[in-house]
């Protein structure tokens, strides 16, 4: 177990140092960003200078190397556009994304996990239909479209929620929302199958033998069974939505991660988009990584229960 | 010269009586003024770090040496009290305002406005107008509130860059001990003007926050707080200021229509940008030249055969009314604007539209079934319906014949192609925006060849204009330079394809008072006269 | 679980049919051109509505074009764009998953690892990097969405693989002295093939929503292409006042995409085999009895994130 464990780290290592090349690589082939901190009039030298300045004059490879060392100890160098450090940037947006990662996965939650436990237990029904159409509803529009109806009726027509940007809890509501509506279909998914499996399985039948009540078996017994995918899912959504809500996060004006990530690539401030990069999936990979440990780690009774 | 000393000194008497007057009995600011803002620019707050897009959000805490005066336009004192233009435009001098206090209590002098000057001309320097400022041979403090400048050929138009009013009015002056004793960094951090708003907090890409100055020297503001919050979907700033979250947002006159048809105000800026259809590789004299691009033969007449093609295939009152939202003028010739001295009936008539004719000068020229061209589609800060100008142009050319592939490219991108002129063959819609009064002065950074970068075209006649009118110290004969000489010469040549002058527009909420705008300014400004309602 | 049997979505085929239909015969149903525009004719409401033009029964754009057109002729981006870029994704997915799932060992730690990276980064910020370094265009925009799903497919493919490779048929092929590639190609790869369906289906709408997506980010399909998504986009900023032209094509993308993905789900229920047989408990952990990093919820986490 131990080694395992050891290997498994030193391969999600190696896996954000491959990343690390790649996002390297893409943002210097998008072309350079001292073109948008001068002005069209400048002159070649004020160029030269400014290049030389943000060590862009150097090889790539020793650029990439220069890079590789500083981040190996911490340091992920200073913004291009601002000069301040990027450890600076992307702590300053952590907490509202954190806030509405938080938030959209529970709304996501709870969405999903009551309907795809309904959709389980009445499978083929009306009630099951009903509930998949709703959750996949969520899924068929593009979240910018879903995101500014919500903002037009709840914002402007109703007049009860904020229509954007980063305030008090019911600024939350509408960006949460539009973002956890979008993952609760495969909330339902992974719920639904989950109880299905569960509840065909020997310890439920036997539940029922015993008879206990309907409602004890589903929550109690099916439930609990059937929620430890849910919630590995639900872990690893959250850490997609540090960095995937970039659209949300433009939508409704958000000050997050995303779209520090979003306005550094169209600045080309590469030290910025690296170091987001590299923060995001890194936290994708050890929640990955955490994820497989504990299976590994509860494997052997749950193949116990199932066979 | 004497005229506009004259000028200048009738516009101080009228501008005391007219400003200083309500701002010493207006009531103590209140409220908060919140303006959503499609972007920040670097943000970015010193003299030779910042670009330009930020202006608008710089503006309210920093002040310009002169200003415009809202009605006329003309020059008028802001930070210098007067200035005198010596020796034909070689020599300029300014007389700073006593009393002027920066935001930390220090006393402005002719110290501080050096420095600014000196950090805008730095080598490196991002500021636009630093091609400008470089060209000061030396400056003297003669006492601490007299500047004098230096210059080795006449500058006639100086005042037009140290004011506050236009587009890019970057040269906001700021406070040397300030800035050398807290540093780059620190200054950014903490930074302070002599305006009439200061600097309370900063959230990069998120939100910048300003607190009245009360009793300022020139006008206290009717606001407590200035806030501006970086909103950069479009739909939102509309569904936040129609939701009561902001009061005043910045929009494309795209939207004029529907922002009309849920009845919020608008204000309008009018013409402050000059909207044509750039034809890229008018460039005979370097290395991307390519003389196969149909518009930029060596045959002169068969390229102006082309180029008039281009013109008469397009609908561009069409254009300015539903893709402009009707917010503009259909104009002939080049950057001139409808109200300027120089716009003669002649150069203000546009090019007609007439397809046929269109059709049988490609054939003349030797393209009877057309050729290819690539429309590059770039949104500019402010200008967001240039896409939708150029997607329109290539349906017209289409139908004249022409193929046309349209290529969508972030500005970084086209920033590139730019400097590198690598764009020969490529055309643009573009909306010059008014950086200077004078005509030559805008066609001095993007088409003169001796400027360090030329976007548009490059003409020996053009550049012999330029030479002319830089150094012509009475507007009287520039303006009939451009009348007369240069506008006829752009209006025969046709550069590009015009479409004519466009206004700006700002979305206003219902707390939103009197806003006085000054004419020709492109970005917000003028903050603190923004009445309460 | 239920004895009754789901019957056939009849409104997901009946949809899904008119997609095709109004796909392959765009130049025949579609009464105008996509692209050609009058801007004298922008903005024309719809049919019913008063200024309404017998001529555009769904309207006009902004630049005078048919929206009715624009949506026949946007069923043909939308079905090319997700044919060619689930073909390209599944293709290379299922061979990377088929061959890491059927070697194991090292070539199986590789591939995984790389899968990982692959899902680890942040989907939208990536494709924005991608289309800026290759400029938007049709063929970039779908080998940009190919490179960020094939991921998906190679995980749950190897997941499969795993499973299938226990069962008997597949020692004694071994025995028999078959070579590794007869067996994926013979035994393995056609039990793959419900499964693959299966999340090809459920990848389609994903694929229709990344194109919406990154037109709103301004680098998807390129103008005047009538990619629906484009149009949702383009229209977004005039609700108020032509409405029309965003709604109709939310409309198509809607329904395709609900559409799709009840198709999806219900190709789940019957085709996959783990679902399909009496016993389900299998589906879930079937596959984390040999190997614990294929827990499902990662299989399903590859297909949420946020278009």
């Amino acid at each position: 177990m131990a080694s395992y464990l050891v290997g498994r780290a030193f391969q999600t290592v190696l896996s954000m140092l491959v990343v690390v090349s790649i996002v390297f690589v893409l943002t210097r082939l998008s072309g350079n960003p001292i073109y948008l901190l001068l002005d069209v009039n400048a002159t070649q030298r004020d160029q030269e200078i400014l290049t030389r300045h943000l060590g862009l004059d150097k090889p790539l490879p020793v650029q990439y190397g220069i890079y590789v060392m500083n981040v190996a100890v911490g340091d992920f160098g200073n913004s291009i556009i601002s000069r301040r450090p990027v450890t600076e940037h992307i702590w300053e947006r952590l907490p509202a994304t954190v806030e509405l990662g938080f938030v959209a996965m529970f709304l996501s939650v709870l969405i999903g996990v009551p309907l795809g436990m309904y959709s389980a237990v009445r499978r083929g029904g009306v009630l099951d239909t009903a509930a998949r159409v709703f959750a996949v509803l969520g899924q068929s529009m593009p979240t910018f479209w879903l995101g500014l109806m919500l903002i037009l009726f709840f914002g402007v027509v109703l007049g009860v929620l904020p229509a954007g940007g980063r305030g008090g809890l019911l600024h939350l509501v509408l960006p949460a929302f539009t973002l956890g509506y979008f993952t609760s279909a495969a909330i339902l998914r992974l719920t639904r199958s989950a109880m299905l499996e569960v509840l065909g399985s020997d310890y439920i039948k036997f539940a029922r033998l015993k008879g206990l009540h309907e409602q004890v078996v589903l929550w109690k017994h099916g439930l609990r069974n059937a929620l430890l995918p849910v919630v590995t899912f639900a872990v690893l959504l959250f850490v997609q939505f540090l960095g995937g809500a970039v659209v949300t996060e433009t939508v409704f004006a958000w000050p997050g991660l995303g779209r520090l990530i979003l306005e550094s690539i169209t600045t080309r401030d590469y030290p910025v988009v690296q170091a987001g990069v590299l923060v995001l999936s890194a936290l994708y990979l050890t929640g990955n990584l955490c994820v497989d440990l504990l299976y590994s780690y509860l494997n052997p009774r749950i193949r116990h229960v199932s066979s | 010269m004497n005229r506009s000393f004259a000028i200048a000194l009738a516009l101080l008497t009228a501008w005391f009586s007219l400003l200083a007057a309500p701002s010493s009995v207006a009531a103590k600011p209140e409220g908060t003024l919140t303006v959503a803002v499609a972007t920040f620019g670097n943000e970015r707050w010193l003299p030779h770090l910042y670009v330009g897009a930020e202006d608008v959000v710089l503006k309210p805490m920093y002040e310009n040496l002169l200003t415009r005066d809202p009605k006329t336009g003309e020059l008028a004192p802001m930070l210098a009290e007067r200035w005198q233009v010596l020796d034909g435009g070689r020599t300029w001098r300014f007389h700073i305002r006593k009393g002027v206090r920066f935001h930390n209590g220090a006393e402005l002098t002719a110290e501080d406005v050096r420095f600014t000057f000196a950090s805008i001309a730095k080598e490196g320097s991002a500021n636009s107008l630093a091609p400008e400022f470089r060209a000061i041979k030396s400056m003297e403090v003669e006492n601490p509130h007299t500047l004098t400048v230096h210059f080795d050929k006449p500058f006639v138009v100086f005042g037009n860059k140290v004011n506050q009013g236009l587009f890019a009015s970057c040269a906001f002056i700021q406070s040397k001990r300030h800035i050398e004793a807290a540093g780059e960094q620190g200054a950014e951090r903490q930074p302070i003007g002599t305006g009439p708003w200061k600097f309370v907090e900063h959230v990069r890409g998120d939100r910048i926050v300003y607190e009245a100055v009360e009793n300022h020297w020139r006008a206290t503001p009717h606001w407590k707080r200035l806030v501006f919050s970086k909103v950069p979907e479009p739909a939102t700033r509309m569904a936040m200021l129609r939701a009561g979250s902001v009061d005043v947002i910045e929009i494309g006159g795209e939207y004029v229509d529907e922002l009309k048809k849920v009845n919020v105000r608008t204000i309008v800026m009018p013409n402050v940008s000059w909207v044509y259809i750039i034809l890229g590789g008018q460039w005979p004299t370097k290395a991307t030249y390519d003389p196969k691009v149909p518009w930029a033969q060596p045959d002169a007449e068969r390229a102006r055969k082309v180029r008039l093609a281009l013109n008469l295939a397009v609908d561009k009152q069409a254009i300015m009314q539903r893709v402009l939202g009707g917010l503009g003028t259909v104009l002939g010739s080049w950057l001139a604007y409808p109200a300027d001295p120089w716009a003669s009936e002649t150069l203000k008539k546009p090019f007609p539209y007439e397809p046929a004719k269109a059709k049988q000068l490609l054939a003349e020229a030797g393209y009877p079934n057309g050729f290819e061209v690539t429309m590059n589609l770039t949104a500019w800060p402010g200008r967001g319906y240039l896409p939708d100008v150029g997607e329109a142009v290539a349906t017209y050319w289409e139908r004249v014949g022409i193929k046309v592939k349209r290529r969508p490219v972030d500005r970084a991108v086209f920033s590139a192609d730019f400097r590198a002129r690598a764009y020969s063959g490529v055309t643009l819609a573009y909306a010059s925006p008014l950086v200077a009064p004078e005509m030559w002065e805008v066609l001095y950074r993007g088409a003169y060849t001796k400027a360090s970068l030329n976007l548009f075209m490059e003409h020996p006649r053009l550049d012999e204009f330029i030479d002319r009118l830089a150094v012509q110290p009475n507007y009287q004969e520039r303006v009939r330079i451009m009348r007369d000489e240069m506008g006829p010469f752009l209006h025969d040549y046709i550069p590009g394809v015009a479409i004519g002058a466009a206004h700006a527009i700002a979305g206003v909420g219902p707390k939103v008072g009197e806003w006085p705008l000054i004419a020709g300014h492109m970005g917000f400004h003028n903050w603190e006269y923004v009445t309460r309602k | 679980m239920s004895p009754r049997r789901r019957r056939l979505p009849w409104f997901a085929g009946l949809v899904l049919a008119a997609l095709v239909v109004a796909a392959v015969f765009a130049p025949y149903l579609a009464p105008h051109s996509p692209t050609e525009g009058d801007l004298i004719k922008k903005s024309i409401p719809p049919i019913w509505m008063e200024g309404g033009n017998p001529e555009h029964p769904l309207g006009t754009d902004r630049f005078g074009r048919d929206v009715l057109s624009r949506i026949i002729w946007g069923s043909r981006i939308s079905l090319v764009v997700s044919l060619v870029a689930i073909g390209v994704a599944g293709t290379l997915g299922t061979l990377l998953g088929l061959v890491s799932g059927y070697r194991g060992g090292r070539t199986d730690a590789v591939l995984m690892r790389l899968t990982d990276i692959g899902l680890s980064l942040p989907t939208i910020l990536i494709a924005v990097v991608m289309v800026a370094v290759s400029e938007p265009s049709f063929r970039n925009v779908v080998l940009v969405i190919a490179l960020l799903l094939w991921p998906r497919f190679a995980r749950q493919v190897r997941g499969e693989t795993l499973a299938i490779k226990e069962h008997d048929f597949v020692a004694l092929a071994v025995v028999a002295g078959r070579s590794s590639a007869w067996i994926i190609r013979r035994h393995i790869f056609p039990n793959v093939v419900p499964t693959l369906l299966v999340i090809s289906t459920l990848q389609v709408g994903y694929v229709i929503l990344l194109e919406g997506t990154l037109s709103f980010l301004g680098v998807g399909v390129p103008p005047p292409n009538p990619a629906w998504g484009l149009m949702i986009a383009d229209g977004r900023g005039f609700l108020a006042t032509a409405w029309w032209m965003s709604l109709f094509p939310g409309l198509a993308m809607l329904l395709t995409v609900l559409a799709v993905n009840l198709m999806g789900d219900w190709l789940r229920d019957h085709l996959d085999p783990r679902l399909r047989q009496v016993g389900p408990q299998v589906e879930l952990l079937g596959p984390a009895v040999t190997q614990p990093e294929s827990t499902p919820a990662r299989g399903i986490a590859a297909a949420s994130g946020e278009p």
